[in-house]
């Protein structure tokens, strides 16, 4: 059984009337790789700056390692959180930003880094400020994957960087997570091309987690009924609907659902057809259902 | 290395570069400076008087700028590196703390300085070198007591510097706009109350209380009431800081 390294116990955080993040509860294993989801305000930033100490929560617990990890000098270190924003002081050069990230994290690699700093034609000598915006993702890339931390969290990584970069990437982090295993937390939009990467899924919806499973297992929970709209309502009559929509005289459903031998016996008695839901789309249905919906 | 001592490894040579950037520039117009002083002097038939470089007024200037201004940056550059605020502030401290011992030794040296430039350029051989402290105070006034009054001078100025970035920090444009506005207040209509406190300056009075001028011993009690004054600043800083939430 893997351990747990980050645990949050009803954590939750407001701002005026908005409750950025509600009762957050979750438990996070030791070398896994999680993708943190969620649309524009969901709260995902929040919670990674909840979880990382850079705000306070009004309520809740958050352990790492078992231990309360607020303004916890022993913990901190082993967390490497990159943020979106930019916090690197503009006028520091690539190079000191580098040296001083290898002086706070204790497994910091050197080498690694300035073999990725190559990987990605990050020109060193550069000062912040002089860096376009996808240089300024790359060196959050370089630091936090050379970190080392046990618990590495980028937020929006991949932000302004074109597709070969991108996959340069992800590419590099599975190697390095293969050969270092420890526990990533990425949050991203780019949800299809990532998906692949993540081994669990957090989905956030208005500040509530409101899905916390394997990627694979998220893959089979959703698929397509599609056919003749009287047949595909008898079909998915007791399923969890999460989008219908007519093609002519076609009705197509996206159903979320554990698909239990049972059901999927219902499902071939009707002539109807189904087809797995991209990742990209599942996810588009599960944070915009309405509060009446099935989420 | 502990992490407290790498955020000050960190914040020093940052303020450390900042500090040899304003002693360059300094430096560069105390020399265009003397050398106009000097063209002056030697086209006048009989010139006394007495250079001051007022180094310690620029170095004042100098420290609340760098240590206000690099407050915000500092800590979230710290922040975001795993350092709790507690570490952040007390390297903040170390390193100003550091900032004004400097400044303080400079502040003396430059005295020295201006002392012999006074003597070199004057022509008038009674010329007589008026500093700070002559004028401030009457007793106890040597190299000591004068590092002392700076380096506690530096001091309070730090913390006040601090306290002006964690207030700035944490209540954004609102607190900036009315720190500046009620100063610029203060220093234009302030003078214009005398003639309506009879012509007694409550003000002027208070300032002079003080900085102990006039008093026997001023000099030395001075500092007790810089480093007073200072502590409360950090404190409300520490305060301020520790329950600080992230701002970009």
């Amino acid at each position: 059984m893997a351990d747990t390294v980050l645990e949050t116990i009803g954590l939750t955080k407001s701002y005026g009337a908005l409750k950025a993040v509600n009762n957050f509860s979750i438990k996070l294993d030791s070398n896994k790789i999680y993708g943190l989801l969620g649309r524009n305000g969901a709260g995902k930033t929040t919670f990674l700056d909840l979880i990382a100490s850079r705000i306070f929560a009004d309520r809740g617990e958050i352990k790492l390692f078992g231990q309360n990890a607020v303004e916890n000098q022993e913990l901190l270190p082993k967390l490497c959180y990159m943020p979106e924003k930019n916090l690197f002081i503009t006028t520091m050069r690539v190079r000191e930003i580098i040296e001083s990230a290898a002086g706070f994290y204790d497994s910091f690699d050197r080498k690694y880094a300035d073999q990725l700093c190559i990987k990605f034609a990050l020109d060193k000598k550069k000062k912040y400020k002089t860096l376009s915006r996808g240089y300024e993702s790359i060196l959050r890339i370089v630091i936090g994957l050379a970190s080392r931390a046990a618990v590495t969290i980028f937020d929006e990584p991949v932000l302004g960087l074109d597709a070969a970069v991108r996959d340069l990437f992800y590419r590099e982090l599975l190697e390095d997570y293969t050969a270092n295993p420890r526990t990533f937390v990425i949050s991203t939009h780019l949800i299809e091309e990532s998906a692949d990467i993540f081994e669990e899924a957090l989905i956030v919806k208005e500040g509530v987690l409101v899905e916390h499973l394997a990627v694979e297992e998220l893959k089979e929970k959703a698929r397509y009924v599609s056919g003749k709209a009287a047949v595909v309502d008898a079909a998915v009559a007791g399923l969890k609907v999460i989008y219908s929509e007519m093609v002519g005289s076609v009705k197509i459903c996206g159903v979320y659902e554990q698909f239990t031998d049972e059901k999927l016996k219902k499902l071939s008695g009707y002539e109807v057809d189904t087809s797995p839901i991209p990742v990209q789309k599942l996810f588009i249905y599960l944070t915009t259902a309405s509060k009446e919906g099935i989420l | 290395m502990n992490r407290l001592l790498k955020c000050i490894q960190f914040q020093l040579k940052g303020a450390l570069q900042s500090t040899s950037w304003f002693l360059g520039i300094y430096l560069v117009i105390y020399l265009f400076l003397f050398v106009l002083l000097q063209q002056l002097i030697s086209s006048s038939d009989n010139s006394s008087g007495s250079v001051n470089s007022g180094f310690f007024l620029a170095g004042a200037i100098f420290v609340f700028v760098q240590v206000s201004a690099s407050y915000k940056p500092n800590f979230n550059y710290l922040l975001m590196f795993g350092n709790t605020r507690r570490n952040i502030f007390l390297s903040t401290v170390s390193a100003s703390a550091a900032l004004s011992v400097i400044m303080a030794v400079i502040s003396v040296a430059s005295q020295f300085v201006d002392n012999a430039i006074t003597k070199t350029l004057s022509k008038n051989s009674e010329a007589v070198y008026y500093d700070l402290f002559s004028i401030l105070y009457k007793s106890n006034v040597n190299t000591f007591t004068e590092s002392l009054w700076f380096l506690a001078m530096f001091i309070v100025i730090f913390s006040l510097a601090m306290l002006y970035g964690a207030m700035a920090y944490r209540f954004g444009k609102v607190f900036i706009t009315a720190f500046w506005v009620v100063l610029g207040l203060c220093l234009t209509v302030l003078p214009l109350t005398i003639p309506v406190l009879n012509g007694t300056n409550v003000y002027v009075a208070a300032l002079k209380m003080y900085f102990c001028a006039g008093v026997s011993g001023g000099i030395m009690l001075a500092p007790v009431n810089f480093i007073i004054t200072a502590i409360i600043f950090c404190a409300v800083t520490y305060v301020l800081s520790t329950r600080q939430s992230q701002v970009v």
